[in-house]
């Protein structure tokens, strides 16, 4: 009897526990939404300026008509290894002052089996067409999980350009190692990346499975080679209408 | 401006070149779910390195779990091996100049659920414990269609639920049941979980609810009532639904009912009609404090009167006799301009008639000689009641809010009954033989009503009380007794006595209460609770008994056995409590006293009593919640208990002349002690509920009687202080109920052991009571498909007396199994046995041991399967459960025996989301 009781116990403190079969993820489109905190950026880029009466009055009247969160979509299209990143529509022309930042001046194309990364910029109504090899971020895993879209993601911190802090969630269900812009380099796909001293982000809205599909490169504008970028940016900035002080908003341009 | 940009192009190469690292190694391995044994195909290897978590390299491993990483420089890394839903795999390892190639093997990884048993990640789970809440979200149980609130409470575990519709919860009954916070037809649970559909719930959510001033106060007074809360859906808040069904059975029976339900939005109105004859179906007559009838016994916990309500005990059916109940009811609550006021109005009005008859054989020792007790009654009982009430609230500003509650009853009883009584020494030689008829009816009126006014300050905790409360209660009753006692000496008739007699007895109560209550947070842990109640109870007692007078008219009075009797109690009640809270710590304690002013007066002889005295009341409480889902509850209460009145100076009676009860005005307070554990626990993702309890009490010169029997079989009672021993009592239960994915089990065990004392003719008796009883249910069920559950029962009692050697023992064995098979072509079979065994009692000679068996068949009809058509025969192997057993006594009585009825049932709804 003690003995037949305690199977009983037992079993009903038994429990029996069973793995599942994951589908991962090889192609299919996901959907950003970049958000950015105007107000920081614009102040930021109004300390730098000489006219701060004018540019004071004109921020004010900017915090008047405009929201503090610009939301921009993107669509990152990925298939194997094969990965297109585009802005879904345009829309600087609302902008206080054309600061990349609050823009999306980039198509991204990744080819990861073979390395290369080729980007289209459109800077001072010019489109650029610059090919690369893919850069290599030296992220540092953390334990910290949390969800975007249904995806259960890992966290994992960097800093690049030696000065912008990066905080990337990925998730291992979908293979390919994207991400929104050209961040990449995680074993798997970024999810949501916050540039937290920048006031911007990017996070999954949607996550859409496909089937393989043909990924192809953008091929309008000038070629460019990347080391003759930066020249290309200063002489194009002089000769515009309104030079700006290219340093706050470089590393916008470098995403 | 150059340098900047010759700066930024440095930093546009991000690439690290390892020219250095010539020295390189290759890491090898297999990622394997050792329990369901299968690789783990496209899981990540990671490789950190072991200084700062930077991710060096990673890969994939491929179809069949394997992995290789070359070209990995030598140094100290960290192993980091993921895959979804699983739990991480770390493992530290070092590569140097040792190894060429570096093999790791097999790795095991184990699923999240198996790691993390007490980790829930996310999602709305089937149960979850929120403070003293435990929360079934109801989804997550399977129900059938047209199945009611009882099916949906019948698969919650750790929740059983009788035949009669009583709920039990962690091995309390349940005495409330509520729709979405609010009273449903007052307190009969049936109404809700008969009435109500499964499906329209969202969650149920089963509480302790505190008093209405403890809830406000926000502290723990200890009084609490087993609650369950039914949470609606949104979507079935506006519509309608209800259910009429009617049968026949051979014999005469017949049960039929209509209940019909509007609901809209805030508003709830609801109806219904039953009639039963089986004493079976629903809404009625099972529970005796369901129609809230007001008691007359003045001070129930404190006070020291104490009467016997002449209207008592009549109205409930309790299987014994047939039964012929007609109930009906409205309800109808609703909430106005932003559930700022509420109202809640039931009206209930009901009879009940039961005939039958019933026997009972009884032990007692009777110096030194068992002597044995046989009455057979004959009783016919009617009974019917109204009540109306009404709870209005309203929240006057954001601090201020008052709620009204009023409620009247009428009622009304008629009754015969007729008795035969012997008794007798154990070799049949017969002492008494009483010969008893008795007729009586009699009307009730009461009102109550309370009010209740509350104020919040600002400062948290402080809180201000008001309330009001007033009850009159007004019956009269005629009763005729006509009783003929014959006393034998060695078998030979000695003597007759006759009571011939009729009497009228009024009884007026009226009962007033003020009180305040103040609450004040003393600090951040510390809250002090004040409060001060002034109530005065007035009682009138008229009582005139008639003897029959040559003419044959009742109007000779009998003075000894006719009073006029005032009783006036004015009592201060006060409290100091303190309540702290810290963490996961709630401690309360603090004194409550009670003294009173008791005065009564005899008016037709001027005979005054009266007498002050003092209650304390010393309580204290810790409750540990060490996690969400379990807690710790320790508590000790003390208590002044006082000799009642008619324990001091009873009022003579003639009602039992065999039984002759005398006061002792020497009689001093008893004090009874209370000790008590509970342990809860809740484990969600095992869905193992454990429950445990343990409690104690003894009470120090505790109020016993003193039985002195004369040989001529009268037994005079007299109540007495135990002032050298203390009787005691301890009880232990444990109940532990575990839900597998397909079938739920639940064990429970409960020991008692008490001790009592008395005197039985001038000598100390001990009486010692043991009882072990232990129960098992298994029950499994698919839906659509069936439902099986299986309960077994073994108990045990052992009952001795220290003046008598024989020790009273024996044990039963309970089972029950329950099916219900769901057939093609919606068919369905169920079938319910009971079979209970008992061992003979060694003192009453032989039992049945009954066996009773129902089952029948259904069939439902339409697309929505709301008609069903049902053949059921009730104790189909016609055997009569009519008995009851306890040590030295045995109760046997007619019943309803074996009958087969054919009956319909319509369920219909009309719900905003069908439209």
């Amino acid at each position: 009897m003690k003995k037949c009781l305690l199977i009983i116990v037992y079993l009903i403190y038994y429990n029996q526990g069973f793995g599942q079969n994951v589908n991962f993820i090889t192609a299919g489109q996901i959907i950003f939404e970049k958000s950015v905190n105007t107000y920081p950026i614009i102040k930021r880029e109004l300390n730098e300026s000489k006219l701060i009466l004018i540019e004071q009055q004109r921020y004010e009247q900017y915090k008047k008509s405009e929201p503090q969160f610009k939301v921009l979509e993107s669509k990152l299209s990925f298939s194997n290894n094969k990965l297109s990143f585009s802005p879904e529509f345009d829309n600087r022309n609302d902008l206080l002052t054309a600061n990349p930042a609050v823009e999306q001046i980039n198509i991204v194309y990744t080819d990861l089996e073979a390395g290369l990364r080729i980007s289209q910029k459109t800077l001072f109504g010019s489109k650029f067409l610059i090919k690369d090899e893919v850069k290599k971020i030296e992220w540092k895993i953390t334990d910290e999980v949390r969800e975007i879209s249904g995806y259960l993601c890992r966290r994992a911190n960097a800093i690049i350009m030696d000065s912008v802090y990066v905080v990337a969630f990925y998730t291992d269900e979908i293979l390919p190692s994207g991400g929104p812009e050209s961040f990449n380099g995680l074993p798997g796909m970024i999810l949501g990346l916050v540039l937290p001293h920048e006031s911007m982000s990017w996070f999954a809205k949607s996550v859409i499975p496909s089937t393989p599909m043909e990924i192809s490169p953008p091929t309008k504008g000038k070629k460019l080679e990347s080391k003759d970028f930066l020249n290309t940016i200063e002489v194009l900035n002089s000769k515009s209408l309104r030079p700006q002080k290219l340093k706050p908003i470089l590393k916008y341009l470098l995403l | 401006m150059k340098k900047l940009l010759q700066v930024v192009m440095l930093l546009s190469i991000f690439f690290p070149i390892s020219a250095f690292s010539q020295q390189k190694t290759t890491i090898k391995g297999k990622i394997m779910d050792t329990i369901a044994k299968r690789p783990l195909n496209n899981g990540r290897i990671l490789i950190l390195d072991a200084k700062d978590s930077i991710l060096v390299t990673f890969t994939k491993a491929k179809i069949d779990g394997s992995f290789e990483i070359s070209n990995v420089p030598f140094g100290k890394y960290i192993l980091l091996v993921t895959y979804p839903s699983y739990a991480d795999y770390v493992e530290h390892f070092k590569l140097d100049s040792l190894k060429k190639e570096l093999d790791l093997g097999g790795l095991n990884m184990v699923t999240k659920a198996n790691l993390l048993k007490e980790v829930i990640i996310k999602g709305r789970n089937a149960i979850t414990i929120n403070g003293d809440t435990t929360e079934f979200n109801a989804e997550k149980f399977v129900i059938e269609p047209n199945s009611k609130v009882e099916d949906l409470l019948k698969q919650l575990p750790g929740i059983t639920v009788d035949k009669n519709g009583s709920i039990t919860a962690q091995g309390k009954r349940v005495t409330k049941v509520l729709v979405d916070g609010d009273e449903f037809f007052g307190d009969d649970p049936t109404l809700v979980t008969r009435n109500i559909r499964g499906d329209m719930v969202d969650k149920i959510q089963l509480y302790d609810k505190k008093s209405d001033r403890a809830t406000f106060m926000g502290i723990d007074d200890g009084k609490t009532t087993k609650t369950i809360n039914v949470v609606l859906k949104e979507n079935s808040k506006s519509g309608y639904f209800g259910k009429i069904g009617a049968g026949v059975a051979n014999g005469g029976l017949y049960d039929a009912q209509g209940m019909f339900n509007s609901f809209k939005g805030k508003r709830k109105f609801a109806a219904y009609v039953n009639v039963s004859t089986t004493g079976k179906t629903g809404p009625g007559f099972t529970d005796g404090n369901r129609f809230g009838t007001v008691p007359l016994n003045v001070s129930t916990v404190d006070g020291v009167t104490g009467f016997f309500d002449e209207l008592e005990g009549t109205g409930t059916y309790n299987g014994r006799g047939f039964p012929l109940a007609r109930t009906s009811g409205l309800h109808y609550d609703n909430k106005f301009k932003n559930d700022k006021h509420s109202i809640n109005l039931n009206y209930r009005i009901g009879d009940i008639r039961i005939k039958g008859e019933e026997n009972t054989i009884s032990q007692e020792i009777l110096q030194n000689k068992i002597t044995y007790n046989n009455s057979t009654r004959n009783f016919n009982n009617y009974t019917s009641r109204q009540k109306f009430d009404i709870t209005y609230q309203v929240q006057l500003d954001p601090t201020w809010a008052l709620k009204i509650y009023a409620d009247a009853t009428l009622k009304h009883i008629e009754s015969l009954n007729s008795s035969v009584a012997t008794r007798s020494l154990g070799n049949n030689q017969l002492l008494t033989n009483q010969i008893n008829s008795s007729s009586a009816d009699g009307d009730q009126k009461a009102i109550n009503s309370s009010i209740l006014l509350t104020k919040r300050f600002k400062k948290a905790r402080r809180t201000l009380a008001l309330t009001i409360d007033q009850s009159y209660s007004n019956s009269g009753t005629n009763r005729y007794q006509n009783t003929i006692d014959n006393f034998y000496s060695s078998s030979v008739l000695d003597s007759i006595r006759t009571i011939d007699q009729y009497k009228l007895l009024n009884t007026k109560n009226f009962n007033n209460r003020i009180g305040v209550s103040y609450s004040e947070p003393l600090t951040q842990e510390f809250t002090l609770i004040l409060n001060h109640d002034l109530s005065l109870n007035n009682t009138d007692f008229i009582r005139s008994t008639f003897n029959k007078s040559g003419s044959g008219n009742y109007n000779n009075l009998d003075n000894r056995f006719s009073n006029d009797l005032e009783y006036k109690e004015l009592a201060n009640q006060s409290g100091l409590m303190f309540n702290f809270r810290k963490n996961k710590n709630v401690m309360n304690f603090g004194l409550r006293t009670y003294a009173a002013r008791y005065n009564q007066v005899e008016k037709r002889t001027s005979q005054e009593f009266s007498r002050n005295y003092l209650n304390l009341n010393p309580q204290i409480s810790y409750t540990y919640n060490s996690t969400q889902d379990q807690s710790i509850r320790l508590s000790y209460a003390g208590n002044t208990s006082q000799p009642r009145v008619d324990q001091l100076q009873p009022i003579l009676s003639n009602d039992d002349p065999l039984n002759i009860v005398i006061g002792n005005p020497d009689l001093r307070p008893a004090y009874n002690n209370r000790f008590n554990i509970t342990f809860n626990s809740f484990k969600p993702l095992t869905k193992v509920t454990f429950y445990a309890n343990a409690s104690y009490t003894f009470s120090s010169n505790s109020i016993s009687n003193s039985y002195q029997t004369t040989l001529s079989g009268q037994t005079i009672i007299r109540p007495v202080n135990i002032s050298d021993k203390n009787p005691n009592d301890l009880t232990l239960s444990v109940e532990l109920t575990k839900s597998f994915p397909k079938f739920q089990l639940s064990l429970n065990a409960n020991t008692g052991l008490s001790n009592t004392y008395d005197i039985v003719n001038n000598v100390l008796n001990n009486r010692q009571y043991f009882n072990y009883s232990y129960g098992l249910r298994f029950s499994k069920s698919k839906s659509r498909k069936y439902s099986f559950s299986f309960r077994v029962n073994p108990s045990y009692y052992s009952s001795k007396q220290s003046i008598q050697s024989l020790e009273s023992k024996n044990w039963t064995i309970a089972t029950n199994t329950d099916i219900t098979i769901y057939l093609p072509k919606k068919f369905e079979i169920f079938s319910d046995a009971a079979y209970r065994y008992t061992r003979n009692n060694q003192a009453l000679g032989q039992i049945v041991n009954p066996f009773i068996w129902n089952g029948g068949i259904a069939k439902k009809f339409f697309k929505s399967q709301n008609l069903k058509l049902s053949i059921t025969g009730n104790n189909i192997l016609n055997q009569n459960p009519g008995f009851t057993i306890r040590p030295n006594y045995q109760n046997t009585y007619t019943t309803i025996r074996r009958y087969f009825m054919i009956a319909l049932a319509w369920d219909f709804t009309k719900m905003g989301a069908n439209k």
